[in-house]
C-alpha cells in the first residue's frame, strides 16, 4: 500500500487524498458525503499541440487532429462501445481533447466501482482495427464541419492563427478532413503507447463512497496492467517570438452581427507555481477591466457598443499562454477605437487597491462555490496536476497575490506588438 | 379556458417523497424549500408566471432593466460591486418558456452564512427586494430611465437577431415558426424581434407592475435553511401585498397534420436537419414515464437508436439526437449532415421511430437507456439548479415533484409500453438548413 497524502481545507471542511501508484499513476480522491453522484475523470498530458512522438529520437510528425481522433477510438473495446458498457451500469461517459491534454470522464449514481474499472480498462488498452478507424473518419468529418459553422470557434482559431508563427496551439484540435484521412490503426497504436502512460496521467474521483474503497479498487486494477518503460519527454518544437504573426485576421461568415476579438500572446511560464501565479494575476486584471463591473467593459456596455457577452479570458500551459477579449458589436471600427483608448488609459492608471480587493474577494467565493460540484472538484484537481501545482498552492498564491503583482501583469500583458485582432464580418448581401 | 397554477392553499399532493417542502407565503406567492447541507451556498430562484403571448417581449425586458440599478445602487457597477463584495454573490434575471407558459425568473446564489461569517442571507434578501421593487427612477420619479430602456431594448433586440448565428438553434427556430405557426409556442421567450423593437417604456413599466403585483410567483430555495429561516427570507422579498392574482391559460395542443417540409440555403459547411413531431402524451399523464424512456431509446442518449444507427452504423452525422418538450407534447430530432444525405438521413430517422412503434428494440439497449436515466435522476439532488428545474416543470403541469416515484415508475416500464408511447408520436414538420 502506497502512502496517501491528505490535503485539508479546514474552512471548507474538505479533504483531498492523493496517492502515486507504483506504475506512476497519480490518484486523487475526495469523499463528498450527502451526494448521490460519483464523478471520475482521467487525463493524459497529450493534446493537439503534441505533433511529434516523444519516444522517437528523430522527429516523426504526426497528422493534425490525431489526439482527438484517438480520443474517439479509445471508446472502442473488444466488448463493444464503452458508452454501452458505462450505460449498462447507469453511467454517462464523455471525453474531450484540448491543446495539451485529453480527458475521459463518467458520472453515475450506481455501480461505481465497476464503472471505474471500465474507465481504466478503456483508457489503458486500445482496440483499433482498419475498419473501425475508417468508419470514424466520416463521423469526425461531420464534427469538423459542425465547428466550421460555429462563429465562436472560427474567431477563436482565427485569433490563434493570427498570433502564432510556429506553435502548434494554432492548429485546429480536430484537424481537417485531409489530415485525419491519413490516420491508420497502426499509427493510433503507436501514439497510444507513447502518450497513454500512467506516469503522465492523473485520475480524480469525487464520490460519496469511502476513500479507501476507491483507492483499493484503482490500485488493484492498475496493478494488473503492464506498461512500457515510460514516455519520453514531451517535445514542442516551437521557437515562438512574443510578436504576433499578423495584426489582424478577418473572416466573412453568415452571421447577423460582426464579432471582435483582441488576442494577446503572453510569455509562457514553463508551468508550475509560476504559471499559476500568472494565471491568477491575469484573471484579476481581466476581471477588473472586463468583468461585469469592469472599468472598460461597463462604459462599452453602457454606450451600446457591446452586449453582456463581452468578456475576457486567459489560457496558459507550459509552452504557450494568451489572453483574449471580445464579443459582438454593431461597429468594429468604433469599438476598436474606444477599446484601445480605454485600455491605454487603464494601463497608465493601473489597478486600484480597492478594485484588486473586490476581485480577489470574489475569487475566494468562487473557490468555495467550486466545492458544490463533484465535476468541478475533479477537473480542478486534474488541472492542478497537469500544471504541476496543488490546491494548497492555489490558496497560498491567491492569498499571497499583491497589487504590485497584478499591476506588473497589467503592464506586461497588453503589448501592441503581441496583439492580433480576429474579426468576423457578416457576408455581403 | 383557464387554470390555476395549483390550488393555492395546502398542496394536497404534498408528501415526504417530494423534493421540496412547499407553503403559501402570501396570496399568489408560494415558497418551496429543499433543505440540504451538501452545498457551500444557498441557491434561490424566484419565478413569475404569465402566458406566452404578445406581452412576452415587455416581460423579458423587465429583469434586464431591474439589473441596471436601484435607488440605493444607482448603476450597473454599484450593483455588481455590492455583489462582488459579498464573496461574489450573484443575482441575475432572465426569461424562458415551458410549454406555453412564460416565465420571468431571477436566480441568486451566495455562500452560506457560516462561511461568510455574517447574516449574508438577510443582506441578500434586502438587496433582492430593492432590485425587484425599487428600480432607479427618472427625473419624474418614474421607474426605468429612458436611456437605460433604449439601451436594454437594443441589447434584447440584438439577442433576438443572434438566433441566426447559431445554425442549430436557428434551424429549430425556423421549424417552430413552421410547425406551431398558429400556436403561442412559436414565440421565442424574449418575443419576436419586431415586437421588441416596437416596445415602449410604458409597456415595460406596465409589465413590471403586473409581474410584482399580480403574477403568480414561486420562490425555490436550496441550501442549509430551516423553514423558519426560509419564511423570514421570503418575507424580505416583500411580495405580501399582492392582489387579483392573474389566472393563466392552459398550454394548447394540436394533432399532427399533413407533413410540411421547408428548406432554406445558407453559405455553411454542413446541413442541419430539424424534424418536429407531436404526441398526445404530456407531463402529469400516466404514460409519461414510458414516453420518457421511449425518447431515451429513440434518440435521447448515446445508446439510442439514432446514435447507434444513424451515427455509428452509417457514419452520417456527428450530432444526432432527440429532445422531448414534455408540457406541450412535442418531440424534436436534430441531425448535422452532408446535404446529399438528406433523404437517407430522414428515412433512417423515421425508420428508427417506426421500429420502436412496431416494438422492435433490443432489450439490452432499453435497459442501458433506463439505467442512464434512473442514475442521472438519482443524482439530480446533487445540483441545486437541477432539482429546481425538475420541480418547476412539474409544478407548471400540476404534477408532484416526486423523484422517487418517477424512478419507481421508470423501473416498471415495459417494452410494450415503450412501443405504445412511440405510437403516439407523429411527424408534423421538417426544416432543412442547406449548405
Amino acid at each position: 500500500m502506497q502512502d496517501t497524502m491528505v490535503i485539508t481545507d479546514p474552512v471548507l471542511d474538505e479533504q483531498i487524498h492523493k496517492r502515486v501508484l507504483p506504475s506512476g499513476l497519480t490518484v486523487y480522491v475526495v469523499r463528498k458525503k450527502g451526494f448521490s453522484k460519483s464523478y471520475a475523470t482521467i487525463a493524459t498530458r497529450y493534446g493537439s499541440i503534441d505533433t511529434a512522438l516523444p519516444t522517437h529520437a528523430k522527429s516523426e510528425t504526426l497528422p493534425d487532429g490525431i489526439a482527438h481522433f484517438l480520443e474517439h477510438k479509445v471508446f472502442a473495446t473488444p466488448d463493444g462501445d464503452a458508452f454501452d458498457l458505462f450505460a449498462a451500469r447507469g453511467a454517462s461517459a464523455n471525453a474531450f481533447t484540448s491543446f495539451s491534454s485529453t480527458r475521459y470522464l463518467f458520472s453515475t449514481s450506481t455501480h461505481y466501482v465497476e464503472n471505474l474499472r471500465i474507465l481504466l480498462e478503456m483508457v489503458f488498452s486500445l482496440y483499433v482495427t482498419p475498419d473501425n478507424v475508417e468508419k470514424e473518419k466520416g463521423i469526425i468529418e461531420r464534427e469538423i464541419a459542425m465547428y466550421d459553422d460555429d462563429p465562436d470557434w472560427r474567431i477563436y482559431f482565427g485569433a490563434l492563427q493570427a498570433m502564432y508563427h510556429t506553435h502548434p496551439v494554432s492548429i485546429d484540435i480536430a484537424g481537417t478532413g485531409k489530415t485525419i484521412g491519413v490516420i491508420t490503426s497502426d499509427l493510433l497504436e503507436r501514439v497510444h503507447s507513447a502518450f497513454y502512460h500512467p506516469k503522465v496521467m492523473a485520475l480524480a474521483v469525487v464520490s460519496p463512497e469511502p476513500v479507501n474503497k476507491t483507492m483499493r479498487a484503482v490500485e488493484r486494477y492498475v496493478a494488473s496492467l503492464r506498461f512500457g518503460k515510460g514516455p519520453g519527454k514531451r517535445r514542442i518544437d516551437a521557437d515562438e517570438p512574443r510578436e504576433a504573426r499578423t495584426a489582424m485576421l478577418t473572416q466573412r461568415l453568415p452571421v447577423a452581427r460582426p464579432r471582435f476579438l483582441a488576442a494577446y500572446k503572453d510569455k509562457p511560464t514553463g508551468g508550475g507555481r509560476k504559471q499559476l501565479k500568472r494565471e491568477l494575476a491575469a484573471g484579476v486584471v481581466l476581471d477588473c477591466l472586463f468583468g461585469s463591473a469592469g472599468s472598460i467593459y461597463l462604459p462599452l456596455y453602457e454606450s451600446g457598443l457591446v452586449d453582456a457577452r463581452f468578456s475576457g479570458s486567459y489560457t496558459a500551459d507550459a509552452t504557450y499562454s494568451f489572453a483574449m477579449v471580445g464579443g459582438e458589436t454593431d461597429n468594429i471600427t468604433k469599438l476598436r477605437r474606444e477599446y484601445e483608448k480605454r485600455l491605454t488609459a487603464a494601463c497608465e492608471a493601473g489597478i486600484a487597491a480597492d478594485e484588486f480587493e473586490r476581485v480577489r474577494n470574489k475569487e475566494v467565493g468562487a473557490y468555495a462555490r467550486a466545492f458544490n460540484s463533484p465535476q468541478r472538484i475533479a477537473h480542478m484537481l486534474v488541472d492542478h496536476h497537469l500544471r504541476g501545482t496543488s490546491l494548497i498552492d492555489y490558496r497560498d498564491t491567491l492569498l499571497g497575490l499583491t497589487l504590485r503583482d497584478v499591476n506588473k501583469c497589467l503592464r506586461e500583458l497588453f503589448l501592441d506588438e503581441a496583439r492580433s485582432y480576429s474579426i468576423i464580418k457578416p457576408q455581403k448581401k | 379556458m383557464v387554470e390555476r397554477l395549483l390550488p393555492l392553499g395546502d398542496n394536497p399532493r404534498l408528501s415526504s417523497k417530494q423534493l421540496f417542502r412547499s407553503w403559501d407565503q402570501s396570496p399568489g406567492f408560494r415558497v418551496h424549500l429543499h433543505r440540504t447541507r451538501s452545498f457551500k451556498t444557498i441557491s434561490a430562484r424566484l419565478v413569475f408566471h404569465a402566458p406566452l403571448d404578445a406581452g412576452s417581449a415587455a416581460r423579458a425586458l423587465v429583469p434586464r432593466l431591474l439589473g441596471r440599478g436601484t435607488r440605493k445602487h444607482p448603476s450597473l457597477r454599484d450593483l455588481q460591486v455590492a455583489l462582488d463584495r459579498h464573496f461574489g454573490a450573484s443575482l441575475r434575471g432572465g426569461s424562458r418558456k415551458i410549454g406555453e407558459r412564460h416565465l420571468v425568473q431571477c436566480s441568486a446564489s451566495w455562500i452560506n452564512d457560516a462561511l461568510a461569517g455574517s447574516d449574508l442571507t438577510a443582506t441578500m434578501g434586502d438587496f433582492w427586494a430593492a432590485w425587484l421593487h425599487d428600480p432607479l427612477p427618472d427625473d419624474d420619479g418614474l421607474a426605468f430611465r429612458e436611456d437605460l430602456f433604449e439601451s436594454e431594448r437594443k441589447v434584447l433586440s440584438d439577442d433576438a437577431a443572434a438566433i441566426f448565428d447559431d445554425k442549430v438553434q436557428y434551424a429549430r427556430h425556423k421549424l417552430l415558426q413552421l410547425m406551431c405557426k398558429s400556436e403561442p409556442y412559436a414565440r421565442p421567450s424574449i418575443g419576436h424581434k419586431q415586437e421588441i423593437d416596437s416596445l415602449t417604456r410604458d409597456d415595460v413599466r406596465g409589465a413590471w407592475q403586473a409581474m410584482v403585483g399580480h403574477a403568480p410567483a414561486d420562490l425555490f430555495l436550496v441550501g442549509n435553511l430551516t423553514v423558519a429561516q426560509a419564511r423570514r427570507f421570503a418575507k424580505r422579498l416583500a411580495l405580501h401585498d399582492r392582489s387579483s392574482i392573474a389566472r393563466l391559460p392552459k398550454t394548447t395542443h394540436q394533432k399532427a397534420g399533413r407533413v410540411r417540409t421547408r428548406r432554406e440555403s445558407q453559405d455553411i459547411t454542413q446541413a442541419n436537419l430539424e424534424m418536429g413531431f407531436r404526441t398526445s402524451v404530456r407531463m402529469g399523464q400516466k404514460q409519461m414515464p414510458a414516453y420518457v424512456l421511449m425518447n431515451a431509446v429513440f434518440g435521447g442518449t448515446p445508446v439510442s437508436k439514432l446514435f447507434k444507427h444513424v451515427r455509428e452504423e452509417h457514419s452520417l452525422c456527428y450530432s444526432v439526437h432527440s429532445a422531448a418538450e414534455r408540457t406541450k407534447g412535442l418531440l424534436f430530432v436534430h441531425a448535422g449532415i452532408e446535404e446529399q444525405n438528406y433523404a437517407k438521413a430522414r428515412r433512417l430517422i423515421l425508420k428508427q421511430l417506426d421500429d420502436l412503434k412496431a416494438g422492435k428494440m433490443q432489450k439490452e439497449f432499453v435497459e442501458m437507456a433506463r439505467g442512464m436515466i434512473v442514475s442521472s435522476l438519482r443524482a439530480l439532488p446533487d445540483s441545486a439548479g437541477g432539482i429546481i428545474d425538475f420541480a418547476l416543470e412539474r409544478l407548471i403541469a400540476g404534477a408532484p415533484a416526486d423523484l422517487d416515484g418517477l424512478v419507481d415508475d421508470l423501473s416498471a416500464v415495459t417494452q410494450k409500453q415503450i412501443a405504445r408511447a412511440a405510437q403516439t408520436v407523429e411527424l408534423d414538420s421538417v426544416f432543412l438548413l442547406r449548405s
